[in-house]
This record gives structure tokens, sequence and C-alpha cells, in this order.
């Protein structure tokens, strides 16, 4: 049964480059943006038109990207210089204003790069490294009001109020609404799958948030007919997997497809191209300043340090998406170079050993040539879980060892 | 159809004899370099032991010819195989039940059905290098494989041989006989590798380049275990296994005694994956 | 083609002179010691005096027992001590290099805090508070110093194994730092206080930081964010100002004091004072017709000697470096080593150095690096909230600012310099320098005109030299 939405999604992302060179005819401004905590919100209620940039899996972009930056730096980094290096991807060369938020540090230093080598006009905001305390707040708070009155500046646009609270409110339906429809695909016969609701995902990355909310709100109602207005989460005949750490942006689908045509199924992921931007944002008035403190509530992502363990949030939420959705093991995802999960995978395979959780590790690149490597290993970590359910049978893990 | 490469023996292993019940299986391990096939038969091990080559479906076939033509059955007898390593995905057998399973479950079973206590593999094939752990029944408890470039393989060992001009088996004994351990790049294959010419030229002599090459490549096997946990009996699986030296670094690294028989350490996969056969026989 | 001749054909490589394999360890010659004897006493941090005879008998009888690595004389090794005997000053540093095992364990039974920091911040509020910041490269020394009467192969097989133990249990991708990162979670040198800044020239310390937050020996951890503030400068100041008063409440903790302000502005000044010496002696190094040192005593003259632990003590031999140095302007009097027209070689990077014996002896000599170098050409207000004045400067270094403003400076200093190439190094494993290193290098060749080399180096916790740096190295030499 094929889900009628879908195709519409797809519809709409092949038409938006010819609308984003009409808008721009019509004098209205592109911001593409990098990284994870640009505010979105705060580009839309200026009247700028927010795209999501950055891709993965081209080994052409990569090598492209790697001459101006370096073969030593995370490929996903690469591959981002050489979509500016290459500039024919429309979002790319659409755009008029980049911005840059500074959480992944290597991706602050492509906006400096693009900025040389490609004369990109770039607004750079910085996210602090204390985030959880007073003068980490206080500080992205001005940040996120600089980088509202610079992109104003730079538009000849202004800040409203009201403008604020209607984007506000537009992306909270949408983040809402996205959450509902990422849980249909972990029931135990589903109707849309994880990579169908991840295309959805990644499919608003370039569309106009209106339309966006449209089309995620048809989605959801035409599985409230089809599978209930409630998903129930519980064990399923499959091997049931999680993927954590670094992201798999749109066009990475390497490892994604080694799982699945090895009987492995993915139910839920802690990615930042994934579910994660979708949770816990709430803001609370329309002040950039509010949207600086629900940003920095969210669930942080890896790159953003924690020096204290037992309140780490990030870990905490993989904990508790391995319980609600009935996880048999989590495969950690790391690109090579990207430290800031990297170097964090031996600490995450020790935590989720208390609550019986095996992890397992898998680092690559874009380039093709470690296939059989991955799939070996993915192929044998589905055996040894397929394993354990037959010894163990489907236990629900003990209490997140992470309070 | 002859293959001269093809070594076919009968096991006199004193570890697995009496082991068998009587299924007529085959387990084959084809690899990116060597080839192995264990048949299980007549209540006895059978081994074969030859190279990949290009066409791994033909090399599979002759590797069973061999081993059912040394056991006096055929072919038809043969009750289920099962297929591992790097080459499993081009395997077929039309006409017996079958089934693919990575070479990292069949390690385990076969070290396991090979000695027992076994908790923990090294293995360290021509490609890649693994560290196993083994749960009480033989199945997969964690596994970690070599990162990307590291030092590691047995090829690099293959290497390190023609650089110092002595023959493959003769490394260990080279190793074994350094009178202090220079200490040599573990991030790069390929630079360790000039790295070892430049200490060659500044009069480094080989025993000790070869000592620290060795302790190098422990130290990354030391990066698995620190993901998988090291738990006793050890033992070591693979081409490299032959190779003392790279086992007296390995026993000092992780500071254990490792296991050993004299069942070939590069077939235990294979062995591992006949006997998984005979569970899919049964 | 050109029937031109060059008018002073260049001498292309070096004498082969086989292999040096054992040189018998260095030793400082007994025909200087009656004139080192006459030398001033180095003072430390809390009055003690320490003579030159005292200095002359634990380098030459003591010291050469306790740390054989130290006086090898291989050019392999990067850290060889210099020979360059007459410059007393060198004699009296590697004293406080070499002594600094003892005087740590003398100021941890009194309590003093010892902090584990990074290269290239700068340290006014952790010797205010009474601390003593040591810097990884210092701690990996500590770590493999804690095992005497280890000759170099056998240190740097020590040093080996602890970085191999950081490499194993966090990745093999982490750079070189994560060795003093494993010598502190093993517990082969206890530190107090692991709280660097995070400067911007290291994209990693805060995952090095967060490795020790699931350790059974829990230290206390905190970060000294370096924002980025492009659009913000005000705000960036305001939070690094409030990042240090915590630190220094952090380190108050552990002394069971209150650091006062005047004490941090009394620290302030005693940096800007090292620091205009040490500026003027740079500029009068560069200056010179006759280079009077040869490169390892003169990146001493441009980094703040952090290594001695002490602060007054490094001073006073900064000091007397510079006296040596005008002296020998005056006579005209070249460092030791130095070849007649030897080519100037400035190095561009984070924690890299090339070998200088190596580079000498092919004709070359390192007169400056940008690393270290950077917030030594930058002043900390003395008057005022001393916070906020260091949170300024700190966001003012050059290093630390936007790859193009920062390339601006290096080819400035290039300049000064008079440099005739630029090597841009960096380590394996560093995102951050891998990162710039092609834009930096092409902005300052633009800038300058200059010949560069990119290359990437490795094995921080080893000395002796891996061949292939060495290889580039001399063939970019060569080219010059």
């Amino acid at each position: 049964m094929s889900l009628s939405t879908l195709p519409k999604f797809k519809a709409a992302v092949a038409a938006r480059p010819a609308e984003l060179e009409q808008a721009r005819k019509n004098g209205r401004k592109v911001v593409g943006w990098l990284n994870y905590n640009t505010p979105e919100e705060i580009i839309h209620a200026l009247g700028l038109i927010p795209v999501q940039l950055g891709i993965g899996g081209d080994d052409k972009l990569v090598d492209l990207g790697g001459s101006f930056i370096s073969t030593k730096n995370c490929v996903y980094v690469r591959e981002t210089v050489g979509l500016f290096a290459e500039n024919k991807n429309p979002l790319v060369a659409l755009s008029d204003i980049i911005a840059v938020d500074a959480t992944c540090l290597q991706i602050y230093r492509v906006a400096e790069l693009i900025e040389y080598y490609f004369k990109r006009d770039v607004v750079i905001l910085d996210v602090p490294k204390n985030p959880t305390t007073s003068e980490g707040r206080t500080y992205f708070q001005k940040e996120v009001a600089a980088f509202a009155r610079v992109l104003g500046e730079k538009t000849g646009t202004k800040l409203g109020t009201a403008a604020l609270q209607k984007s506000i409110d537009l992306y909270r339906e949408i983040r809402a609404t996205v959450q509902e429809i990422y849980r249909y695909q972990a029931v135990a016969t589903p109707v849309i799958t994880w990579r169908e609701v991840r295309d959805v995902i990644h499919a608003r990355y370039s569309l106009d948030p209106v339309l966006y909310l449209q089309l995620v709100k048809e989605l959801r109602d035409e599985l409230h007919v089809l599978a209930g207005a409630t998903p129930y989460l519980e064990d399923s005949p499959e091997v049931r997997i999680m993927i954590s750490g670094s992201i798999l942006p749109p066009g990475d689908n390497k490892l994604i497809q080694l799982i699945e045509s090895n009987g492995g199924r993915i139910v839920v992921d802690d990615t930042w191209s994934g579910l994660v931007p979708f949770l816990y944002v709430d803001v609370k008035a329309p002040t950039p300043e509010a949207v600086a403190e629900a940003y920095l509530e969210r669930v942080p992502h890896g790159a953003l340090p924690h020096l204290d363990l037992k309140s780490d949030r990030r870990l905490k939420l993989q904990h508790e998406l391995v319980k609600e959705y009935h996880v048999d093991g989590v495969i950690y995802h790391t690109l090579r170079y990207c430290d800031p999960y990297t170097f964090k995978a031996n600490e995450t395979k020790e935590l989720l050993k208390q609550i019986k959780i095996p992890l397992l590790e898998i680092h690559t690149e874009y380039a093709g040539s470690d296939i059989e490597a991955i799939r070996t290993r993915a192929e044998a970590f589905i055996e040894l879980l397929r394993n354990r359910r037959k010894k163990f049978g489907q236990q629900k893990p003990k209490a997140a060892a992470v309070a | 159809m002859s293959r001269p490469d093809i070594k076919v023996e009968k096991s006199q292993t004193k570890e697995i004899a009496g082991k068998q019940n009587g299924d007529t299986v085959i387990g084959i391990d084809i690899g990116s370099l060597g080839a192995k096939a264990v048949l299980i038969a007549n209540h006895s091990v059978y081994t074969a032991l030859g190279r990949t080559g290009l066409y791994m479906q033909e090399t599979a076939n002759d590797l069973i010819g061999s081993l059912t033509d040394a056991a006096g059955i055929k072919r038809s007898d043969v009750e289920y195989i099962v297929g591992t390593g790097y080459g499993r995905v081009a395997l077929e057998f039309p006409d017996t039940p079958s089934r693919i399973i990575t070479e990292i479950s069949c390690h385990a079973r076969g070290a396991h059905y090979l000695l027992p206590n076994t908790r923990t593999i090294v293995d360290m094939g021509g490609q890649d290098c693994k560290a196993i752990r083994v749960e009480d029944d033989g199945s997969v408890g964690d596994f970690a494989m070599n990162d990307k470039c590291a030092a590691g393989t047995g090829r690099f060992l293959e290497v390190m041989a023609n650089v110092f001009k002595v023959k493959l088996e003769d490394l260990g004994a080279l190793a074994l006989s350094a009178t202090e351990l220079v200490p040599v790049s573990s991030t790069c294959t390929v630079f360790a590798e000039s790295e070892t010419i430049s200490l060659l030229a500044r009069g480094e002599s080989p025993a000790n380049i070869l000592k620290g090459i060795n302790y190098a490549i422990a130290h990354r096997i030391g990066g698995m275990f620190a993901r998988v946990g090291l738990q006793t009996d050890i033992y070591f699986s693979g081409g490299v296994a032959k190779n003392s030296g790279m086992r007296a670094a390995l026993e000092e690294r992780l500071d254990a005694r490792i296991n050993s028989s004299d069942f070939d350490p590069q077939l235990v996969g294979a062995l591992g994956a006949a006997v998984y056969a005979t569970d899919y026989a049964n | 083609m050109s029937t031109a001749t060059f008018p002073h054909p260049p001498a292309l490589g070096r004498a082969a002179t086989g292999i040096n394999r054992k040189p018998p360890p260095f030793q400082y010659p007994e025909e200087i010691k009656a004139d080192f004897l006459k030398t001033r006493d180095i003072v430390f941090q809390d009055g003690r005096r320490v003579t030159a005879a005292e200095v002359w008998d634990f380098m030459t009888i003591e010291a050469p027992k306790r740390f054989p690595n130290a006086f090898s004389q291989s050019t392999n090794f990067g850290g060889r001590l210099s020979q360059d005997v007459r410059l007393f000053s060198s004699l009296k540093r590697g004293y406080l290099s070499l002594t600094l095992k003892d005087r740590l364990a003398e100021s941890r039974k009194k309590g003093v805090p010892i902090v584990l920091v990074q290269g290239g911040q700068s340290y006014e509020p952790y010797f205010a508070a009474g601390a003593i910041p040591l810097r990884p490269g210092v701690i990996i020394g500590w770590a493999r110093g804690q095992q005497e009467g280890l000759n170099l192969r056998q240190n740097d097989v020590r040093g080996n194994d602890i970085l191999e133990h950081g490499r194993r249990t966090i990745t093999i991708e982490a750079c070189n730092q994560i060795a003093a990162h494993a010598a502190v979670a093993e517990g082969i040198v206890d530190v107090d206080l692991i709280a660097p800044y995070l400067c911007l020239r290291c994209s990693d310390m805060a995952y090095l930081v967060e490795t020790h937050r699931n350790k059974q020996k829990e230290h206390p951890l905190h970060l000294v964010d370096h924002p980025i503030s492009r659009n913000n400068p005000e705000g960036g100041v305001d939070y690094v100002a409030e990042g240090l008063h915590k630190l220094v409440e952090q380190i108050d903790k552990l002394t069971g004091r209150k650091t006062t302000d005047e004490q941090l502005r009394a620290a302030i000044r005693q940096r800007n004072r090292s620091h205009q010496l040490s500026r003027k002696l740079v500029h009068l190094l560069w200056q010179a017709d006759v280079l009077p040192l040869n490169g390892s005593d003169l990146r001493a003259a441009s980094v703040q000697f952090d290594s001695a632990g002490d602060t007054t003590a490094s001073f006073g031999v900064l000091e007397e470096l510079y006296d040596e140095v005008t002296e020998r302007i005056k006579n005209g009097v070249r460092g030791q080593g130095l070849s007649e027209r030897p080519k100037r070689l400035f190095v561009s990077g984070s924690c890299v150095g090339a070998n200088s014996a190596q580079v000498e002896d092919q004709g070359a000599v390192v007169v400056g690096h940008d690393d270290g170098w950077s917030q030594i050409c930058v002043d900390v207000q003395e008057e005022g909230d001393p916070y906020k004045n260091l949170a300024r400067s700190i966001l003012s270094f050059p290093y630390e600012l936007s790859t193009e403003a920062r390339a601006k400076w290096t080819a400035e200093q290039v300049r000064q310099s008079r440099a005739d190439g630029i090597l841009f190094m960096y380590n394996w494993g560093c995102n951050y320098q891998t990162g710039v290193a092609r834009m930096l290098a092409d902005a300052v060749k633009k800038e300058t005109g200059l010949p560069t080399l990119t290359l990437e180096v490795g094995e921080l916790a080893r000395s002796e030299g891996v061949e292939q740096t060495a290889n580039r190295v001399e063939s970019f030499i060569e080219m010059l």
C-alpha cells in the first residue's frame, strides 16, 4: 500500500529550484544555511527564504573539496566545500547569503573558505561551547540577536514581533507533526518505512515551510486513516536497529542499504540528519533571545561538549529512545575525522552495555572502497543480534544508566 | 580440474578428534588471497587450502571436489554447505542446501569448537584484523575490526618480508632476535613502510625494526580490545598466527597467554562454517 | 638556453658522512665552567635562589645520570640541548626544564594545584591563583620522566606506549595530545584540575577534556570558551571574562584562598613585562646582520617559557638571554652551528616545530614561529577590570582571529623576520590546522611572494624525528 502524499514531497522538491529562481527574480533573498543551530524561525520571519544545505555520499565532491581544505578533514565537511567549489547544486547556487552557525568548528572553517575562495556572502552565528552556563546562555542570546540584526541589515529587512511569532508557531507545528509521523515507521507492521520518513525529513531542507507543513499534515492524516491515531511501538520479528552518531545527510545511503540488505530494520535514530532537530524546541516568546534559549534547551549536538556525564541529555535521549522503540542494537555511525562523535564511541558503547544493548561502531567515509568491509560488520552484527534474541528473547532493557 | 595449489589433508588434530557425529557437511571460507574449506564426513575432519584466484565459484567447487575425493564420498552426499569470507557473496550451490554467514561468526564458532575455553579471538588475515569476543556457547559476544589504513594486516607483513629480504615464515624468528625496540608509526601502513626503509638507512637492524613493527600492530590490536574487552582463553587465527614474533608482541601487549593447537589457524573460519553447517543440516 | 651563470652557485646537499648511530652523550665542557660560575643566580617565585654553581653541578653530574635521554646528541632528536655552550642562559633554561619534575613534586607537597591546560593560551589567571598550568607537551615530558635513567630510545618507547594507550581507549584519529590526557587518565602523572582555554587553534580540546568525564578518578573539569563573536564582540568579551572568573573560582576551591583582582593585575603586569622584553629581543634578533643564536635558542626567545612552571625564574633567564644577545650582536658573534648565510625559515602551525639541528645542518635556520609568538605580541591592559582586560586581549591574539586576519599578521611576521621561505606544518589528527593550512598558505604566499611548503608531521610523543618530515624539509631547503 503506497501512500499518496509521498510523491507530492518528491514533486515539490523537484520544483523547488525553479520556485527559488522565480522568488529571487521577485526580489526575495535566499539564505542557505549550514550546521545545526541556525534559527530558521528568524530567517523566515525576516521575509527571507531559509534553505538547509549540505549533502553526502558524493566522492567526487569530496575530492574537489579536499583540495581546498584537506584530506584530513571530515568527509561531510570536504563534500560541503566541494559543493561550493562546483556551485552546480541549485540550492547552493541560488543562495544569496550563506548563514553558518559554529556548532561544528570544522564547518565554521568551511564558512571562512567559501568566503575566501568562492567570494560568498557569509554570516556567522557563534554557538557557545559552555551552553549550560549562565554566561554561555547570555552570550548566545546576544549572538542570535546580532545574527538577526546583521541579516536584516544585509537584506534591508527588519524583524517584527508578529512575524516572528508566526514563524515560531509555524516551525513548532512542523516539528510536532514530523514527530508524530516518525513513530509510524517503527510499529510492528508499518505502512511507511524509516527510509520514507527520512526522505520526508530531508524534503524539509529545501521546501517552503508553509507548503511543507501542509504536506506533513496531509501525510499525518493519511497515516491516521491507514494505521490509527496512536501508533503503538512494540517488538517486531526483524532485528530492530537504532542509528546513532554522525549525520547521514541526503545522498549518503551506503550504510542504510547495507543494513537493510542484511535483514536489519532501522526503527529510530538520534542523529541531526534525522529525528533530533525536531525534538524539544520550545520558543517561549517572539524575541531572538527566546529563540536562543529554546535552541540551547534542546538535546545538544555532540559537538557541544558536556563535562558532566550524569546530566548529559544526549545520552539520556539515546537510552530513552532505545527503550521506547524496542531497539535490539545500536549502530554508531561515525564519519572519518568527525572527532566529536568518534571520541565518544567507546563511552557510548560502555553505557549501552550497562543496559545490555550491543553497539557496533561503523567508521567510514563516502568512498565505496569499504562497502565489503561494512557489509561484513553489519551482517555480523545482525547475526549477533538475532542470536541474542534467540537466547534471551526480546527483553526490555533495564532503566537507563544515565539518570 | 587439477589444482596443484590445493592442499588437502585429513586432520590429525587431537582437539577435534571424536567430536564429529556423522554429518556430512562443508564449510567454505573464500578470503581475498586464500580459499579454505573443511569437510566433516566419516566422523573426521578434512581440510583444503588453495588460492582464491579470480573465479571464486570455480575455486569453491574445486575445493569441494578435492575434499570429497579425499574422503571417498560423492558430491551429492554433502548435506549442507555454509559459505563465509570476503568472497561469500559470490557463492551459490544450487544442488545443496546452503547459506552464508560472516567470517566473524564462523571464526568464533570454529575456535570454540577447537578449543572450547576460547573466549577471545585475534584474527589477522591478509586484508584486515579482527578482535572477537566469544560467548560460552561459541556465539559472538562482540567484535571489532581494524580501522582503515592503520597498520595491522598480513599483507603489511608480506611487504616487510620483502623489504628485509626474508621469507614470510622467518619473520617471526627474526623479530624474536631483536636487541631493542625501535618505535615505528602505527597510524598508517604506507607511512610505516617508508619509515622502515629510512630506519634501515640510518643503520637500525632489521630485527629491531621488525620488533617495532610488531608492536605497532599490537597497539592497533590493543585498540580493538579496548572496544571489545579481553577475556581468556585467547586464540590467534588467520595466516599471521603462524608468525611467532607477532604472537610474542601480542602476548606482551595483551599481557596474556595465547593458546594454540596444531590445527592450521588459517582454517578456523572454514571449520566454524562447517560446524554451523552441522547445525543447519539437523 | 641562457648562458648566464649564478654568481654564487648554490651548494646543494651536504657532506655524506655516513651514519653516526650512537654519538657520545652531550656534556657541558669544563672550559666554560669558570665563566659560567660568574653568572647570576636563578631566582624563583617564592624567593628561593639557585647559584650558578648549583646549576652547573646539576647539569653536569646529576642530570646526565637521571635523564640521559636529554643529553643525546643524535641529530634526529628534536629536543636536543643547544650545543651553543657559551650561551649560558641556555644552560639555565635546560636546568629549569630538567628540574621541573622535582619542583613539581615539591609544589605538590605544598598543595600547589597543577592544572592541565593547552599550549598557545595565556596563563595569568592560573599563576595569579597560585596554580601551575602545564600544557600537554610538558605533561608528556613529565609523564615520560617518571621513569628515570632512560636513554633516548627507551624514553621514546615509553612516550609511545602512553600515546598508544590514549589512541586505544579513545581513537587513533586524535592528535598526539591524547598522550597527555592518557597520562593523566592513567594516573602516570597527577593533576588537580583540567581547565584549558578553548582556543580556536585547537578544535578538539573540548572533546579531549570530555574524555575525562567517565573516569573512576574524577578530575574537576572546566572550559574557558573562546567565542568567535564576529557580530557581537562585546558579548564575547563578557562571556570570556565570566569564564575566567569561574576558572579562578575553581582554583580557589582547591587552594582554599580567594584570588583578588590585584593579584591578577600583578600577574598581568609580570606577563606584560616578560612579553615586552621578548618582543624587544626577537626584533633585535630579526634585524641582526649576523644571527647570534641558533634555532633552538631563537625559539626560546619567542615563546612564553612556560615549561619552567615558574614565571619569575623564566623571566630572569629571559633577561640574561637578552643581555647575552646584545653583547653578541655588538661583537658580531654567530650562533653556534649556523652556516655563514643560512636560509631563513618561518614555521607556521600549532604544536609543531622543525628539528633545529637538522635544519642547521642543511644550511638553514628557523627564525620564527607564529604559534606561541602570537600572544606575546599582544599586551594586556593593566588598569581596570583584569578579567575583562584579559578577555579582550585573548580575543585579539592574532593566531586566534579569522584565518584571513591571521594570515595578514603572519605575513607581517614573515616580513619582519626576513624569512626566505615558510613551512606550514600540522599534526596528524589536527582538524583545525589541516582545515586552514591551504587557505593560510595561499594568503601568506600572496602577501609575501615567498615559497611555502605544507606538511603533515606526527608523533608528538616521540623525540626522534620521522624521516618523511626530514626529507621534505631538506628538499625545501635545497630548493631555497
